[in-house]
């Protein structure tokens, strides 16, 4: 529910940008969107594609999600592991259990495409 | 010739199409004003707690016997935030410590903006007089707040025996970015199929730093352990 009010954060800051680079419009904007980040991707866009088209700059553009894939690193010999879960279960060379987040759960904006 | 592209004319280069790399976090603008509220709050001397959980964990039972154990030596602030109603702003009220309501009007979760305009009303409140120890309990929803720093300087993570001891593998992102996890409704635990040992190490699973901590603010179970981590809090300073 909170990724309506990002999206709306979003596009605010995509019309600041377009005024501070003398745009008319935004064709493309890249986000990357960790599977950890408490954000989810769908609701994401979904909120995005609903409010863009209130504002003649970002009708029509195109949200580009990358979503990088969650690394940890292994608390005990510094290994790291990329997984999909939530928990990459044990290390593979030490095979212990206790992990750091290093990635998987970015909120940025990247780039964007304009004219 | 036109500053942006290079071109041989100067008036048309917004039709042309460019890229322009940003790289800027789009909780940018929250995380600044929750570094902000950090910043005022410990100006005030205090240190901020915020506490997640899902509807009914007893956050708000927790922070009256809270403030029983601590009000005597402690100078306790609250900020309760809410869907609606002024119910749990109420109940702190009543227990003679400064308070402020925040009704979020639907949305599910507090954010730094709304934190920042808390702390002034409770500013107002203490009319100059120091605090201690500022709380913010936030919306019930053990998703969405996990997302949003608010300036505290401890997160604290709340699951009620009844809920289940599968809480923090199925809400991994409320584990992973606080600092200690408190069991709540503890004399309940006979009649749930609630298991401590699981809780604590799936939680520790996914936040090796955590504090873990059972109680029962109904028996008082418990409730020891949590005030010194409090105390300890106050203790070391600013976090």
């Amino acid at each position: 529910m909170h990724e309506l009010s990002l999206a709306h954060e979003l596009l605010k800051k995509l019309c600041s940008l377009a005024k501070q680079h003398h745009a008319d419009r935004i064709l493309e904007v890249n986000v990357a969107i960790g599977p950890l980040s408490g954000i989810v991707a769908d609701s994401f866009r979904f909120g995005f594609e609903a409010l863009a088209p209130a504002n003649s700059v970002t009708r029509g553009a195109v949200l580009v999600i990358d979503s990088p894939l969650p690394s940890y690193k292994c608390i005990h010999c510094g290994n790291i592991l990329e997984s999909q879960k939530t928990h990459p279960g044990c290390c593979l060379r030490c095979n212990r259990t206790n992990f750091i987040l290093c990635g998987g759960d970015e909120l940025l904006l990247l780039q964007i495409k304009i004219e | 010739m036109c500053e942006t592209c290079g071109c041989q004319t100067i008036h048309h280069h917004t039709s042309h199409r460019r890229v322009v790399d940003v790289f800027e976090g789009l909780l940018d603008a929250n995380n600044a004003q929750a570094e902000a509220n950090r910043r005022h709050i410990e100006a005030m001397g205090a240190v901020a707690i915020n506490m997640i959980s899902g509807p009914g964990s007893g956050k708000t039972t927790l922070l009256e016997k809270t403030i029983d154990l601590l009000k005597t030596r402690l100078r306790i602030g609250v900020i309760e935030g809410d869907i609606e109603t002024e119910l749990d702003a109420d109940r702190i009220r009543a227990k003679g410590v400064p308070v402020v309501q925040l009704t979020t009007g639907g949305a599910c979760h507090l954010d730094a903006p709304l934190i920042h305009q808390g702390i002034h009303s409770l500013e107002r409140q203490l009319n100059g007089r120091g605090l201690d120890l500022l709380f913010i309990e936030n919306v019930g929803n053990l998703v969405c707040p996990a997302t949003f720093d608010l300036g505290e300087h401890r997160r604290v993570v709340l699951v009620s025996v009844p809920e289940g001891s599968d809480k923090p593998t199925k809400y991994p992102k409320a584990f992973m970015s606080s600092h200690a996890f408190i069991i709540t409704k503890k004399d309940v635990l006979p009649y749930f199929d609630f298991s401590l040992e699981k809780a604590e190490i799936e939680a520790l699973k996914l936040n090796p730093k955590l504090s873990v901590i059972s109680l029962s603010a109904f028996t008082g179970e418990g409730l020891d352990a949590w005030v010194s981590y409090l105390r300890s809090l106050e203790n070391r300073g600013r976090p």
